[in-house]
């Protein structure tokens, strides 16, 4: 796993208890960074899959908000054409998904999915609402802070990666276990959008800014 | 040492919400070059206490028949090698490929398989596996990630079982007795 990533036995977050290995990972050997990852059609991506907010007859409720940033390489070059995909609750907290019985309303106006390519120079731009928090039953008075779910696939097979976006200043973060099961403090900083305006609609919707490095593309790190 | 111009970002989980907003259809079906010999590929999910797990994702990454991973797309306009399933109430996977074969990557050379990734609730970053298509682990004794395990039960877990002709079980491990192989994202 890449040097950030979270141990897979994180007790504080009980569902890693029985699912995580116990046995040390065997070397891959540096296969996974020679091997492409897939990559996807421009026409994978449909017209509207990128705005979140228009698969209803109306808005959906909550604060309307552009999330956008560039995701590149550890070297700082651009990972190009590549698809991202999100999820996330609703502005109650909620999920469109049979599974979630939080007792928060669902939002007919708001599906909560969305995917698009990176451009030519690895920037992305997601149309979508500021998701709630919601319980969770991990220990008492468990509540997930706000985010978004976010899939990538990089250049090569060893940075794939499935990651959650959170919000500044949260105050749940101090107490969400996914979130602490990250050793480094900086990464978990990295996780952390920034509050961008200007990138928003004026009058009408906020903007966040996301950069994302993915790691594990090897002929792209320094001092090799 | 190593040193980066900028730091990664870390892995959270899938969470157990994932399916509306990475569910494709047809996900499960891996697209060959014409002749290639098609292959159902499924098996169970299973954690450290021996219950099934009813919400991993894993997708999988197959080579064309000449051992390079091709850039052509399916119907459905993704990657024709590259497969996606959640596992289903009774944490069962099942997926629709064709027979692997060898391929040659730097010079190295690998017994068939197909490169796996599993996601899930609980798994706060994901495991990197493969399934092979070999009967015994001692016919690819070659392949360096064989090798590299270097115990032969242990390596017996990467092994699909040929249950019928076109039909492999590859049950899958993620903690304890029998647990499954899992590599370095390297």
């Amino acid at each position: 796993m890449s040097r950030f990533d979270p141990a897979y036995i994180f007790p504080d977050y009980r569902s890693t208890t029985l699912r995580g290995p116990k046995l040390a990972l065997v070397s891959a050997g540096g296969i996974m960074a020679k091997l492409p990852a897939p990559k996807f059609s421009a026409a994978f991506i449909k017209d509207k899959d990128a705005d979140l907010t228009v698969h209803g007859r109306s808005t959906p409720l909550g604060e309307r908000m552009v999330l956008h940033g560039r995701v590149t390489d550890e070297a700082g070059q651009p990972v190009r054409d590549s698809l991202i995909e999100i999820w996330q609750a609703n502005a109650s907290g909620r999920y469109n998904h049979p599974s979630d019985n939080h007792d928060a309303p669902l939002d007919p106006n708001f599906l909560g999915a969305g995917k698009t390519l990176t451009d030519s120079d690895g920037n992305y731009r997601f149309v979508t609402i500021r998701p709630g928090a919601y319980p969770w039953k991990n220990h008492k008075f468990a509540w997930r802070p706000a985010h978004i779910h976010i899939s990538l696939f990089g250049d090569v097979y060893a940075q794939r990666t499935i990651t959650q976006m959170y919000f500044p200043r949260d105050p749940m973060l101090a107490i969400d276990p996914i979130f602490n099961g990250i050793p480094d403090a900086g990464a978990r900083e990295r996780l952390i959008c920034t509050m961008d305006l200007e990138a928003g609609i004026e009058e009408v919707m906020t903007g966040y800014r996301f950069d994302i490095v993915l790691s594990g593309a090897k002929s792209t790190v320094f001092g090799l | 040492m190593t040193t980066y111009k900028n730091e990664g970002i870390a892995s959270q989980t899938i969470g157990p919400f994932f399916h509306n907003g990475l569910k494709w259809e047809q996900g499960n079906r891996i697209v060959g070059d014409a002749g290639a010999v098609a292959v159902t590929v499924y098996g169970k999910v299973r954690d450290g206490a021996g219950a099934v797990v009813t919400d991993a994702m894993i997708e999988m990454w197959a080579a064309d028949g000449d051992g390079t991973f091709s850039e052509t797309v399916n119907a459905q306009q993704r990657p024709r090698g590259f497969a996606r399933i959640a596992t289903d109430a009774e944490g069962v996977y099942r997926v629709h490929a064709f027979m692997p074969t060898h391929t040659s990557i730097d010079g190295e050379r690998f017994a068939p398989h197909l490169n796996v990734v599993i996601f899930a609730r609980g798994l706060l970053t994901p495991l990197f596996t493969r399934v092979y298509f070999a009967p015994l682990v001692s016919t690819i004794a070659f392949d360096p990630i064989i090798a590299a395990i270097g115990d032969e039960a242990r390596a017996a877990t990467l092994l699909a079982v040929k249950i019928a002709p076109n039909a492999y079980q590859w049950d899958i491990q993620l903690q304890g007795d029998g647990e499954t192989v899992f590599l370095t994202r390297d």
